[in-house]
């Protein structure tokens, strides 16, 4: 696997990047639209994990291993973000105390440019398009 | 109402076409057209080595595990969807034309067909391990036994595969026979059956005062350890909503926010709408169209008054049929 290179503008726009939901974030399968923008803490920066370099389930591994909690994993390509006026960065993070495995396939999408209230419509857009893609790992 | 059966089938067959849809790694129906051999192996003996042959297998693997993982999270996506809007559906209105079985009963068979496709394919594969492809005996003991081991798990992979579609066949023969049932004559009031009608709103409405019970229950720190309980205006009126609105019960998916409130999120009328109560109270409706650019922009109401109620009728029609 290629290093990957911090703070790199992501370019290809298929590429698919994993989102996870929260077991809270869910009501009957189906995921909050909030879910798919960044918390108030996380400052305009939605995390997510590159699909060019884990899978799903690898995705979902890691991100359990380092104590969060995941029902399910869903995708949003890069140009589907672009799509939004949302750029796509290369974020990759090491390990620490906090997070005991390192992640080199994290990213965020930048939501800066975007409002609250415009996050809140592009929140709901974002949740379509990774519906239409189907869910991409469920926890068992 | 906005439903009809035929649309009920269109959703179930949409599903099944989902349903059937084989992963790529597993397109082919022929038993035959899926074996190692076939997938590009590099050929044993000069220029090859042991670690091409390996990645090649693992790489297979790989692809198949990712598919299998999806289309089972899928399969408990299409359950839950139909549970949905298929049960309401069929309770509904027994005005009705009869159920008509046939489509769901070739649907049923055209999925059996795929499990069968998927049996020939698994047998095949252990037909594999019992005599190696000539491909693979040539090459060193370490990758026939590497091989062997690899096979052996991609066959646990479509097994597991396998046995989820055949529980979700079942699903959908049950919902049939269920949706025959709940269609049996009973008291109709202008094109209404009511008694399946009130038993409906009864249970949706059980659903969403539950989930606000869940949602009130979460502790301080319910997400990271960052966002507040979620504030007890928010769920008397999200309590209020219910009560105020049954006809969209069926609809709501209910959710803690950030900031402390409770979002009901409903499509509808070709809008995708959210009604979301901040923490202390105050209530903001806003949406965007499916299939179109079209957005409603935050709106922010003091309460759940006509106002409100008048703009989410205005863009859905919903509850026409009751006021």
């Amino acid at each position: 696997m290629i290093a990957p290179v911090p703070d790199e503008i992501l370019t290809d726009s298929k590429e698919v990047l994993f989102r996870h939901i929260r077991f809270s974030l869910l009501h009957d399968g189906q995921p909050q639209s909030l879910a798919f923008v960044p918390l108030p803490k996380d400052k305009n920066f939605l995390s997510v994990d590159r699909g060019s370099m884990m899978t799903p389930r690898e995705s979902y591994g890691l991100f359990t291993d380092n104590g969060f909690d995941c029902a399910r994993v869903y995708g949003i390509s890069v140009g589907e973000f672009a799509d939004e006026k949302i750029i796509c960065r290369s974020d990759p993070l090491p390990s620490s105390d906090a997070m005991p495995r390192a992640n080199p396939a994290h990213a965020v999408a930048d939501f800066s440019p975007h409002t609250t209230s415009q996050q809140k419509l592009i929140a709901k857009r974002l949740k379509r398009r990774a519906l239409s893609r189907g869910c991409l790992y469920i926890a068992v | 109402m906005i439903y009809s059966v035929e649309m009920a089938l269109a959703a179930l067959r949409k599903a099944y076409e989902l349903a059937s849809e084989a992963p790529p790694a597993l397109r082919p129906v022929s038993a035959r057209a899926v074996s190692f051999p076939n997938l590009a192996l590099p050929p044993a003996g000069e220029g090859s080595n042991a670690s091409e042959f390996r990645d090649t297998l693992t790489k297979i693997e790989r692809r198949l595990a990712e598919d299998v993982d999806r289309w089972l999270a899928q399969m408990v996506d299409i359950r839950l969807a139909m549970t949905r809007s298929t049960r309401e559906i069929f309770a509904l209105n027994p005005a009705w034309p009869p159920l008509d079985r046939a489509p769901l009963d070739k649907i049923i068979s055209q999925y059996d067909a795929g499990d069968k496709a998927r049996e020939r394919v698994i047998r095949s594969l252990e037909n594999e391990i019992a005599r190696i492809p000539p491909d693979v005996a040539v090459r060193s003991v370490g990758d026939v036994e590497f091989f062997r081991a690899s096979v052996i798990r991609v066959i646990g992979l479509l097994e597991k595969e396998k046995n989820a579609r055949l529980q979700l066949c079942d699903f959908f023969s049950g919902l049939r026979d269920e949706a025959a049932r709940v269609r049996a004559p009973v008291e109709i009031v202008q094109g209404v059956n009511i008694e399946g009608y009130k038993a409906l709103l009864m249970d949706n409405a059980r659903r969403c005062i539950q989930r606000i019970a869940e949602i009130a229950a979460l502790p301080e720190g319910w997400h990271e350890g960052a966002i507040s309980k979620i504030g007890i205006r928010a769920i008397e009126i999200a309590y209020e909503l219910v009560a105020k609105r049954p006809d969209l019960t069926g609809l709501f998916y209910i959710y803690p926010t950030f900031s402390g409130g409770i979002v009901f999120e409903f499509e509808i009328g070709g809008w995708d709408l959210s009604v979301e109560i901040a923490s202390a109270g105050g209530i903001e409706l806003y949406g965007v169209k499916a299939n179109d650019e079209e957005v409603l922009e935050p709106l922010s109401f003091f309460d759940l008054g006509p106002s409100l109620m008048k703009h989410i009728n205005d863009r859905t029609g919903a509850g026409r049929d009751l006021n």
